[in-house]
């Protein structure tokens, strides 16, 4: 056994992500990680890695217990991490990353460059990359870093390669290099833990799959005889039903809407993220778009209020043919973009007042900014939607999180939503906080305004969303209304 | 208690810089002699005019979370021109442009008088502009746009002069900024205050009371959120770095009104006073935080430290300097310490 942890727990001020968890890592396999958002999945990860230190629980390295808590030591018993956002100085050359802190030296403590290189080119081939190890690492895409990070392990002497969510921005031909790679560290006895949100991938490549359910391990299971709808139960099935039991039941959505579309979207594309899109929304219709984090899903959102520049696409509002809007055009036009980086919503040291005049001080407010005028606006504003507590005079910054999404919807409130887009609304919001935004939102769609809802939660879009379009890596892979739907349906689609 | 406690700290930001201006009063009156004066005030009030224009256009760039490091050098653009083209009315101008004077002489007639003060402050607006719009456009930090802006600027007043000073000027300006009307035998309110306060005055209602003054203190205070709820942001910065380029323009005309003379070398230390007036009066160089009314305390308060240690006898003449360094240091670190009681 490579590497073996014994009843891992860990909790967050209270909050447990992880419990009892037991998992046995052989050398010369490929061991997949699946679960879905909050199952414990990066905990796991990071424990492992060394980067948290305190949790209970054992872990035994060739029948070794060894200390972790500390990403050196985990590196020097040959636990390698690779991230999904990658490491190593993009600019510096690959050979120069290939051996930071331990460059062949000549006479005299000078790097010996050549020697280096050399070794370097050679070592690379071994790994099956051919490349000038004296260009930049920043100069080569995102596939072949991640390659040569993976190499630059291997040399440093990893045993155990932990990769997060490493296909998630490769195209099919990179993934099948990264794979065979995969195959090779396999074959000389390395062991790889796969965390991935994508199944198949999962079952191509992993001999056996280990599944968490909130913080508990499920099952770990042969892959050879596993299908992804099996492994998709097992992801649910399990799931505490005390606490999710409403999202479980089968959704009906109803049948399309017959309004006129309030916007229609026409192959909209963004370099590397998705392409050739196309969507339409009428007013009173919620859609929402589901996939899983780097589906496109977001930054679709984001093009549409101009927040993001797509690189291609045209919009059809109201009748009219026009380019994408920028901001500015997007909130005259009734745009409300929510983003789900909220701490790009707020101006956290500013009063809750002048957050939520700020959209429209021209209609709400007028000429004179005066705070007597603002507050009279701001302050039924911030009643409406339950802020708490519902004082204009309150920074911003110092609110909940739920709070400030209050905050951040209220802004809109002072004059009229055509369309609402909201990236991940909810996320981070306890259960009330959750209803009450979503409540609002409910509000402003029964008003007529058209509901766009992107998200990787389905339990959300499947309580709010009247027809969903499921992307996987920018393209649009379902679209579901008059049907019933559940929680694995929509999965299997992204 | 703790009410009255909590709105003091909320206040403590607010307070220091007020209360540095206090304390720097009472040092210079209790530990010098002759400052407590009613004619050093007025010498405060006429060496702080200059900072006082320059500052309050720093005031709306350092809002909007961008630097102007241009300002001291576009100040003395102006300047120059405006003695080039004084001379240039005196010796070959257009008939419009001058007049000729009751003893035979020729002098400069009212249209070329205005001519003279506002073709400076326009170019001061103009270098403004370019500095805001390449800095939006190029999405370059302004600090390095208008670093460039500066060497430029100071390259455009060498070629203009050629090196030589300009003694001659409309005389309006060094009435301006040297003399005033006397309240009293010994107090002077300078005319130089109504420059100032009026242009404090329009600049704190526009920060405050118009929607474009809102966006300054959102588009500071967090761009992308300003930018996602509607706020043309480049629009803003181009703005404020316009307005900071005609304030310019403007302080280096009332600086050579007060020195009486146009040259190149003018303004050398008006650049870090005018930044050290806006920071030390509370106004965060992050962007969001301040106003006019924390410029106006920041330049009486870095003024009374500049004219209350020419009085200091017990300091060698050449550390002067340091010491100014020191205070502001202490009065900087003290701001920065109350910002922090207060977030917390």
């Amino acid at each position: 056994m490579l590497l073996t942890c014994e009843n891992i727990s860990k909790s967050y001020s209270g909050v447990e992500a992880l419990r009892q968890v037991s998992l046995q890592l052989r050398a010369g396999e490929i061991h997949g990680l699946v679960g879905a958002n909050g199952a414990g999945k990066s905990t796991l990860m990071k424990i492992l890695s060394g980067a948290l230190s305190d949790f209970k629980g054992t872990i035994t390295m060739d029948e070794e217990p060894i200390l972790m808590g500390d990403p050196h030591e985990a590196l020097a018993h040959g636990i390698a991490m690779v991230y999904q956002e990658l490491s190593g100085v993009g600019k510096l050359g690959v050979a120069e990353n290939l051996f930071l802190g331990r460059q062949p030296q000549g006479r005299f403590g000078f790097i010996d460059w050549k020697m280096m290189n050399r070794q370097a080119r050679e070592f690379l081939a071994t790994v099956g990359l051919e490349l000038d190890v004296t260009r930049p690492l920043e100069s080569f895409s995102l596939s072949i870093r991640q390659m040569i990070e993976i190499a630059r392990c291997l040399q440093a002497g990893s045993r155990l390669f932990i990769l997060d969510e490493p296909t998630s921005a490769l195209s099919p031909p990179e993934k099948e290099r990264l794979f065979q790679l995969l195959a090779q560290l396999k074959e000389e006895g390395k062991g790889i833990v796969f965390v991935s949100h994508f199944i198949e991938e999962v079952l191509e490549i992993c001999d056996r799959v280990t599944i968490l359910v909130d913080g508990r391990l499920r099952s770990t299971l042969p892959t050879a005889e596993l299908s992804k709808h099996e492994v998709i139960h097992e992801m649910l099935d399990g799931k505490d039903m005390s606490t999710e039991e409403a999202m479980e039941e089968a959704v009906q959505l109803p049948p399309k809407s017959h309004e006129k579309p309030l916007l229609q979207l026409h192959s909209l594309g963004l370099k590397g993220v998705f392409e050739n899109i196309s969507l339409e929304v009428s007013p009173g219709e919620s859609l929402g778009l589901y996939g899983f984090v780097g589906a496109g899903h977001q930054e679709l959102a984001h093009c549409l209020c101009g927040s993001q520049k797509a690189d291609e696409g045209e919009l059809t509002w109201q009748n009219q043919l026009i380019p994408l809007p920028v901001p500015h055009r997007a909130v005259q036009m009734g745009i409300a973009f929510v983003a789900a980086d909220r701490a790009a919503s707020i101006v956290p040291k500013e009063e809750n007042f002048k957050n939520i005049t700020l959209a429209h001080l021209d209609t709400a407010i007028g000429h004179w900014v005066t705070p007597a005028k603002e507050i009279a606006v701001a302050a039924p504003c911030l009643e409406k939607v339950g802020c708490q507590p519902p004082d204009p005079r309150r920074k911003t910054g110092s609110l909940s999180g739920g709070n400030q999404q209050k905050v951040v919807l209220g802004k809109w409130l002072l004059d009229e939503v055509r369309l609402l887009v909201l990236e991940e609304p909810t996320r981070g919001m306890d259960v009330g906080a959750k209803r009450e935004v979503m409540e609002l939102v409910r509000d402003l769609k029964n008003k007529g305004a058209a509901v766009l809802i992107a998200s990787s939660e389905p339990e959300l879009l499947l309580a709010h969303a009247d027809r969903i379009l499921v992307l996987r890596r920018g393209v649009v892979t379902r679209e579901l209304f008059d049907c019933r739907v559940d929680k694995a349906e929509l999965m299997r689609h992204a | 208690m703790s009410s009255y406690k909590s709105a003091l700290r909320h206040h403590a930001r607010d307070l220091a810089p007020l209360a540095t201006l206090l304390v720097l009063i009472l040092f210079f009156s209790v530990f010098t002699s002759g400052f407590f004066d009613l004619y050093t005030f007025s010498s405060v009030l006429k060496q702080a005019s200059t900072r006082a224009i320059v500052a309050t256009g720093l005031t709306f760039v350092l809002l909007c979370a961008e630097i102007d490091l241009s300002v001291a050098l576009v100040a003395t653009l102006a300047a120059c021109q405006m003695g080039v083209l004084y001379k240039w009315i005196l010796d070959t101008g257009p008939a419009v442009l001058s007049a000729a004077a009751p003893d035979g002489t020729f002098t400069v007639s009212l249209a070329g008088a205005l001519l003279v003060l506002i073709l400076p402050v326009l170019t001061g607006l103009f270098v403004g502009l370019l500095n805001g719009l390449l800095t939006v456009w190029s999405r370059l930090p302004s600090f390095i746009i208008t670093l460039a802006m500066m060497e430029i600027a100071r390259g455009l007043a060498s070629y203009l002069t050629k090196g030589a000073q300009y003694p001659d000027m409309p005389g309006v300006l060094p009435k301006a900024a040297n003399e005033g009307i006397f309240l009293g035998s010994s107090f002077e309110l300078p005319y130089s205050v109504f420059v100032c306060g009026g242009l404090l005055l329009a600049a704190h209602i526009v920060l405050t009371y118009t929607r474009f003054g809102r966006y300054v203190y959102m588009t500071g205070g967090n761009r992308e959120a300003a930018r996602l709820a509607g706020v043309r942001t480049g629009f803003v910065v181009v703005v404020c770095l316009a307005i900071c380029g005609m304030t310019a323009g403007l302080g280096g005309l009332m600086n050579a009104g007060w020195l009486n003379s146009a040259g190149v070398n003018q303004n050398q230390h008006l650049l870090l006073e005018a930044i050290a007036c806006v920071v030390l009066g509370g106004t965060s160089l992050f962007g969001g935080e301040g106003g006019i009314k924390n410029t106006l305390i920041g330049v009486l308060a870095f003024t009374v430290l500049d004219v209350g240690l020419g009085y200091v006898t017990w300091v060698d003449e050449f550390l002067r300097r340091s010491v100014m360094g020191l205070v502001l240091l202490a009065a900087l670190l003290l701001n920065g310490q109350l910002a922090k009681i207060r977030q917390d």
